[in-house]
């Protein structure tokens, strides 16, 4: 029993709980308190002695207040308040014992799971007050929850909190038992994604009260963090992967850093970079070239200083899928031997991750077929049937007739980009046939008739004695300076340098005015129609897929009037190409829910599968081969999802870290050509997650003791949480009512004035 | 042993050119200059063997460079076809880009515009019959077009004077317009001398290269005609008198040999034994056969469709 009022009691009494036990009605009572000082004086008329005055008021008012207290002693005052029996029930307590508890940014530098440590078990730890009144039952949580029952099983070594996770297994485990309250002792930073409020209301319904105790600094003061990193292969080339990089950093503002990309021993890039200002998060891109055909493991490491608090997230591991990937298909349908055919091809064939199938009419009743993967591919012309036209990515079309199609190929043209996905490019000049075809639907821009063109702008693509004959420079629209397929450098200036060295094109397609959801990326610089600019290449979407036009016949100069070195006119071609071609659904796509996992982490992986009409395939039967970094196979099967056609799922559990292989193996219902097996990998990397944003959260701890009816302390408050804990309303807990005469002040209170009045009598020489 | 051939050979040419050089100074002397404009005059000095009338009535005529001659209009619309058959004009043996020290016009452009009659007709090709020239190779005009001929005829048949010697200007830009994707075929050389003689020029051109020998079944025999025997085209005073033909004569075994890119695509290709331009060129002649014509004409056809698809 503490000698003042316990800050409880106090709280108790604000809060109304004080009463007298034997109280007389409140009037009476405030009667008796006033007639005391009244009767005192009364008796004061007449001393033995004489009295001044002032000795006098002296003298009274020390023996009222010795009356009023004894009279306040004596109705009994007693305070409203809850208590449980000792022992009887239960109390739970919920250590956080996460990654980040490793965190150093308590006083001196303390770790905070060795804060926590002694706060729980030390000799003036708040267990041991605890363990009198309840049966405590302490545990750690993680991802998991689990008993603990000393400091060294506290291993701050799980790289997750989840907190509803915890509080739910702890209501699970202690089922049943009768349960005072819950004191939850935790940095707040929960990243399991499920709310814990929704427990804490739980808790609070059954009453069960959870006290928060938060633990750390809300924001760390001096860390770099590499917070994201993403790996695309770049559209020039499918080996070249741009590196996206996101730094957090506190307390290094305006400092430089190196960033480096290591393949295990090994530094595959690097780049120097300024840190933003504090608080601030940048982002930075670095360029590598991975030199093995598989999934890479590569770690980014940043800089690390000798402030920073934690180490851990200087370092990020991702993993690029540099495996061999079976190439592009495109189609080329062209009508006769041309220079731009040559190049085009020329282009293609020093790319790997395409494959050109080409049909070129060379003469009447003849054609050459190139790139083809069997002797009967593309054998009766432009394939007919959706089966066959549906194995190519995208489609190039040259300077054909529109005999050259049927009216049903032509739908099926049409098909191909809006049902199927793929890409189409009309390169050169469209036959005035082709202007009232689905043609002019799909292109992004509107074929017109040449007789309707004004006569300055007809005559065609050839070279002669007409404006649309001649040379000129093509120019590069703002959409297109920035457009992927166009870039011939990464860096701005580069590139519009790079742009104004290429040599003049020859002989521009006039069309309509570009489409409303078009983007021109490559316009005439002197001839307009319409009042526009005539485009000279433009691109939109369609349907599923994409479309491109381009207007010009005479691309193939970028490579006979430029140096033979140079390969401006290749990689702009590869670029478009892919760009036409690799937005096109596969038959079979494999889909992981996370970028990356953790150990410990549940994969989701599920498998959409097209039929050869790249339609949704249910009926298909999947099977996935899982190969862990150790080398096992093991072999998952996957089932359809009914809600979604031609989703197939299954998931297990990422045991260890490093790369995790998958083999899907797809057996059609449908049967034929089917591609049966698809690979893909994932990674499952050492955590960040609890380095990063590991501040202090205690808006969350609070919300979470406020919906359960506790409170939130913080650390250093922790000894306050013993004596509140027990006085607070719960399930298991009796109202009781406190006794207040017999606290020790009063005693001396009462001692005190009798001693003084004593004192004062005798000073006086009163009897 | 090669190498010693073709030093042997070089000094033999050497001393066969001083010959040349002094006999033909008068003739020189009013030799036009070689900037002229098109067509070639025809030098004022004895007429050759193989003189013709109708070509000389033809160079007379003004030559129709660019654009359509009336008649000949595609149906492709107005303005130039794409293709223009270019025949290379180059640096003589010893020296000077007339006749008498070298052929580079030969059957000229009577070859050519028969030939390019036949590839109207026989592929879609955007060709005209009158879309011939020929031009300097060092003219940058050349990298505007993807096809290059050159007659590497010399006279007489195991003479190493006259014939091509190819300038560093020159080589330089065959080099560049075939590394940067242009074809070019070589014509009309017949005989060991000759073919040292051509080993030595493109030996200029690409040092770092091998010249390898086609064998029928290149892609390049089948790529639009079946070609199931390099023929022996006849040459007008080789196998061919105007009065006799001499056909499969085994003096002169005809092969087909060619200059690769890194990626195996033939650049350079050259008929040994063989004058495909005297095949196109009397393709209506009564007295020159007409299969061999054909195979002229066959032959030059793939090696065209085979530039425009490698």
């Amino acid at each position: 029993m503490s000698f003042f009022l316990d800050a409880s009691t106090m709280e108790a009494i604000r809060n109304g709980q004080f009463s007298f036990a034997y109280g007389p009605h409140p009037l009476l009572a405030a009667l008796l308190f006033m007639a005391l000082p009244v009767v005192v004086w009364l008796l004061y008329r007449k001393t033995t002695r004489p009295l001044t005055p002032r000795w006098k008021a002296l003298l009274v008012t020390l023996r009222s207040l010795i009356a009023m207290v004894l009279l306040f002693m004596l109705l009994r005052p007693v305070i409203t308040t809850w208590q449980v029996n000792p022992q009887e029930t239960y109390l739970a307590v919920l250590v956080d014992d996460s990654q980040s508890m490793q965190i150093p940014d308590l006083a001196g530098q303390q770790r905070r799971r060795d804060v926590i440590a002694d706060e729980l078990y030390a000799d003036n730890g708040i267990l041991a007050p605890l363990s009198q009144r309840y049966q405590v039952r302490t545990f750690a949580f993680n991802s998991q929850a689990r008993r603990i029952s000393g400091a060294d099983e506290l291993t701050a070594a799980g790289n997750a909190s989840r907190l509803d996770q915890a509080l739910r297994q702890v209501r699970e485990q202690l089922g049943g038992l009768p349960l005072s309250a819950v004191v939850l002792i935790s940095d707040g930073a929960d990243n399991a994604g499920a709310d814990p409020l929704t427990s804490a209301r739980e808790f609070g319904a059954e009453q069960v009260p959870i006290f928060t105790v938060g633990v750390g600094q809300t924001q760390i003061p001096q860390d770099i963090a590499i917070t994201e990193v993403s790996a695309a292969s770049t559209i020039l080339d499918n080996t070249l992967f741009d590196v996206q990089v996101n730094l957090a950093q506190r307390g290094f503002a305006g400092r430089s850093v190196r960033l480096r990309v290591m393949d295990g021993e090994t530094e595959v890039a690097s780049q120097t970079v300024l840190l933003g200002p504090d608080g601030s998060s940048r982002r930075y891109e670095l360029e590598i070239s991975p030199e093995r055909r598989e999934p890479i493991l590569y770690e980014l490491q940043v800089d690390e200083f000798d402030e920073e608090i934690i180490l851990q997230n200087n370092r990020y591991q991702f993993l690029v899928d540099n495996s061999e990937r079976p190439p592009l298909n495109i189609l080329y349908v062209d009508g006769h031997p041309r220079n731009e055919f040559k190049f085009i091809r020329r282009a293609a064939e020093g790319d790997e991750s395409l494959r050109l199938a080409s049909y070129l009419q060379t003469g009447p009743g003849r054609f050459y077929r190139q790139g083809i993967n069997t002797s009967t591919e593309l054998s009766d012309g432009f394939p007919e049937t959706a089966e066959d036209l549906y194995q190519y990515q995208a489609i190039v079309m040259g300077d054909i007739d529109r005999d050259f199609f049927s009216d049903e190929q032509l739908t099926l043209l049409q098909d191909f980009v809006a049902e199927r996905g793929g890409g189409l490019l009309v390169a050169g000049m469209l036959d005035d046939t082709f202007a009232d075809t689905v043609l002019g639907d799909i292109l992004p821009v509107t074929p017109v008739r040449s007789e309707v063109l004004p006569t300055f702008l007809q005559g065609g693509i050839r070279r002669g004695n007409h404006a649309t004959g001649e040379l000129f420079v093509p120019r590069l629209t703002s959409a297109g300076e920035f457009a992927a397929l166009l870039r011939l450098d990464s860096d701005d200036a580069v590139n519009r340098r790079l742009w104004g060295e290429m040599p003049a094109l020859q002989g521009v397609y006039v069309t309509g005015r570009p489409k409303p959801g078009a983007s021109v990326l490559l316009e005439h610089p002197i001839l307009q129609y319409q009042n526009q600019a005539v485009p000279v290449l433009a691109t939109q979407r369609y349907g599923s897929g994409r479309s491109m036009a381009l207007t010009t016949a005479s691309t193939w100069r970028w490579q006979m009037l430029m140096p033979s070195d140079d390969d401006s006119h290749q990689r702009i071609w590869r670029q478009s190409l892919r760009w036409l071609a690799q937005d096109a659904p596969e038959r079979v796509t494999i889909d992981f829910d996370r970028a990356f996992y953790n150990q410990g982490d549940r994969v989701n992986v599920s498998a959409t599968v097209l039929d050869a009409g790249y339609e949704p395939d249910n009926n298909a039967s999947l099977y996935l081969q899982r190969t862990d970094p150790l080398g096992d196979v093991s072999d998952v099967a996957m089932s359809w999802d009914i809600s979604e056609d031609g989703v197939y799922r299954s998931q297990f559990t990422a045991d260890s870290e490093g790369i995790y292989r998958v083999l899907v193996d797809v057996a059609s219902a449908a049967g034929t050509g089917i591609e049966t097996e698809k690979q893909a990998a994932f990674v499952v990397t050492p955590s960040l997650r609890e380095y990063n944003n590991a501040g202090l959260d205690s808006g969350m701890l609070g919300r979470i003791a406020e919906a359960s009816g506790g409170r939130y302390y913080s650390l250093p408050q922790i000894q306050q949480l013993v004596d509140d804990i027990e006085h607070s309303p719960g399930a298991y807990s009796m109202e009781v009512q406190e006794d207040l005469w017999d606290k020790p002040w009063l005693l001396a209170l009462l001692i005190a004035l009798m001693s003084l009045d004593w004192m004062a009598r005798r000073y006086r020489g009163l009897s | 042993m090669r190498l010693r051939r073709v030093l042997s050979s070089l000094t033999m040419r050497s001393a066969l050119t001083a010959l040349m050089l002094l006999s033909a100074l008068p003739a020189l002397a009013q030799e036009p200059s070689s900037t002229d404009a098109q067509p070639s005059p025809r030098p004022g000095v004895a007429l050759p063997p193989d003189f013709d009338f109708s070509r000389f009535r033809r160079e007379n005529q003004a030559f129709p460079d660019t654009g359509v001659a009336s008649g000949q209009q595609s149906a492709e619309g107005p303005g130039t076809p794409e293709f223009t058959w270019l025949r290379g004009r180059y640096e003589n043996y010893p020296g000077g880009r007339g006749r008498r020290g070298g052929w580079w016009d030969t059957d000229f452009p009577d070859a050519e515009q028969n030939f390019m009659r036949g590839v109207q007709r026989y592929t879609f090709i955007d060709a005209q019959t009158y879309n011939t020239r020929w031009i300097d190779l060092t003219d940058p005009e050349l990298f505007e077009h993807i096809f290059l001929y050159m007659t590497m005829k010399r006279v007489p048949i195991g003479g190493m004077s006259s014939g091509p010697n190819f300038s560093a200007d020159e080589v330089a830009a065959l080099r560049e317009f075939a590394l940067r994707g242009g074809f070019v075929m070589l014509d009309d050389f017949w005989g060991e001398a000759h073919y040292q003689d051509f080993l030595i020029e493109i030996a200029k051109i690409f040092p770092d290269r091998e010249l390898v020998r086609l064998d029928l079944d290149h892609e390049i025999f089948g790529i639009f005609y079946d070609i199931d025997q390099v023929a022996q085209v006849p040459g007008r005073a080789v196998t061919w008198d105007y009065g006799s033909v001499t056909l499969d004569d085994p003096r002169y075994p005809p092969s087909v040999h060619a200059i690769l890119d890194d990626a195996g695509r033939v650049m350079v290709v050259a008929s040994f034994n063989s004058d495909m331009g005297d095949g196109w060129e009397h393709t209506f002649h009564e007295y020159y056969p007409t299969s061999m014509s054909n195979e002229a004409y066959r032959l030059g056809i793939n090696y065209l469709i085979y530039a425009y698809t490698h």
